[in-house]
């Protein structure tokens, strides 16, 4: 197990002492590596959390430079960054908060030439991209690897979260076993909305890597902060799933 | 009876509404129920839930009193039963 360093202990002092973390699980946090895609409303979010609980090492994929209507909810962008690599930003602001974090970098998002060897790196996923051709991807590696993945999804003022364990529970292509047409990569959406989100998945993968919890397997877990409703809708695996189906 | 059937996302949208009332008969299943409601609303909103040859979307996610349900399902209904149709969303 990897060892605390004596300022690492006074930084996490806080969050050690919530029940079943502990020094040991500050340890697990230490030694852990979790792939963000991307790193946009939802995952920079997603990657401040887990940075500042003290997660070893950060895999961030995220094409393109930032924009102006970037900067209502990726909190990892910044106006002086404009027209600059949108994970450099990440990386940069990362490290101001905790600069014993490793991070590498993917300058393109999650796509079919890299997806297996991205995922390859890191102990577990949490999946924020846009676009479901990214979110298949990570899903089928994440089964093909054995990796436990969270998925985090917004629109307008909704948004959801399920977290998958493969062979375990229901996996993205259970919910969706075909692209949904109707989805659209531009939508309307409050970075306050992305990140309740966010902080959400971080949560789960926090969980998942302390052991402390219970995962949300098998339940999406949907919420419309336009009037605050919060539901479970219990899920199984799809039996007939292309990707994760038992009888595969 | 009466149940209630919830919107999300792109369909609440459409729908211009998070819920309505609907009157179900026994033994009317989830296609047919989706069928008769998209009636009261948009094209728009029946191509959300219909493929140009009339067949319900897979990717679309119904539950019934919060559980996950196959569109074939024919629930054995009750007053204020809740369906909940669900338009996929994801991140960014």
């Amino acid at each position: 197990m990897i060892q605390l360093t004596e300022k690492e202990k006074a930084v996490y002092e806080w969050q050690m002492s919530v029940p079943g973390v502990g020094e040991e699980g500050q340890q697990k946090l230490k030694g852990a590596s979790v792939l963000v895609s991307r790193v946009g409303g939802l995952g920079s979010v997603v990657a401040y959390e887990l940075a500042a609980a003290g997660v070893g090492k950060l895999v961030l994929a995220h094409g393109g430079n930032v924009k102006p209507s970037d900067l209502n909810r990726q909190l990892l962008m910044t106006d002086d960054w404009l027209g600059k690599p949108r994970v450099e930003s990440a990386k940069g602001r990362l490290l101001e908060l905790n600069p014993r974090l490793e991070i590498e970098m993917i300058h393109s998002n999650i796509n079919e030439e890299n997806a297996a060897e991205v995922v390859s790196q890191v102990d577990m996923i949490v999946d924020a991209a846009p676009l479901f051709q990214e979110r298949f991807l990570m899903n089928r590696e994440a089964v093909a690897q054995n990796k436990p993945l969270v998925d985090c999804a917004m629109y307008e003022l909704e948004a959801q979260i399920m977290t998958i364990l493969p062979g375990q529970s229901a996996c993205l292509s259970c919910l969706y076993p075909e692209m949904p047409p109707a989805w659209k990569r531009e939508f309307p959406v409050f970075g306050a909305v992305s990140g309740t989100v966010a902080c959400l998945g971080a949560m789960e993968a926090i969980k998942l890597i302390t052991g402390i919890g219970q995962p949300l397997t098998n339940t999406l877990l949907t919420m419309d902060l336009r009037d605050m409703t919060f539901e479970r809708i219990s899920l199984e695996r799809a039996a007939g799933c292309k990707i994760c189906g038992k009888e595969k | 009876m009466k149940i209630k059937i919830k919107y999300t996302a792109q369909l609440k949208s459409e729908a211009g509404k998070t819920a309505q009332e609907y009157e179900v008969k026994n033994g009317e299943s989830i296609t047919e129920l989706m069928a008769n409601v998209a009636e009261q609303h948009s094209q728009k909103f029946r191509t959300i839930l219909f493929d140009e040859k009339g067949q319900f979307r897979p990717s679309m996610l119904i539950a019934y009193n919060g559980n996950r349900i196959s569109p074939a399902t024919s629930p054995e209904w009750k007053e204020n039963d809740e369906i909940t149709l669900m338009s996929p969303i994801a991140g960014g």
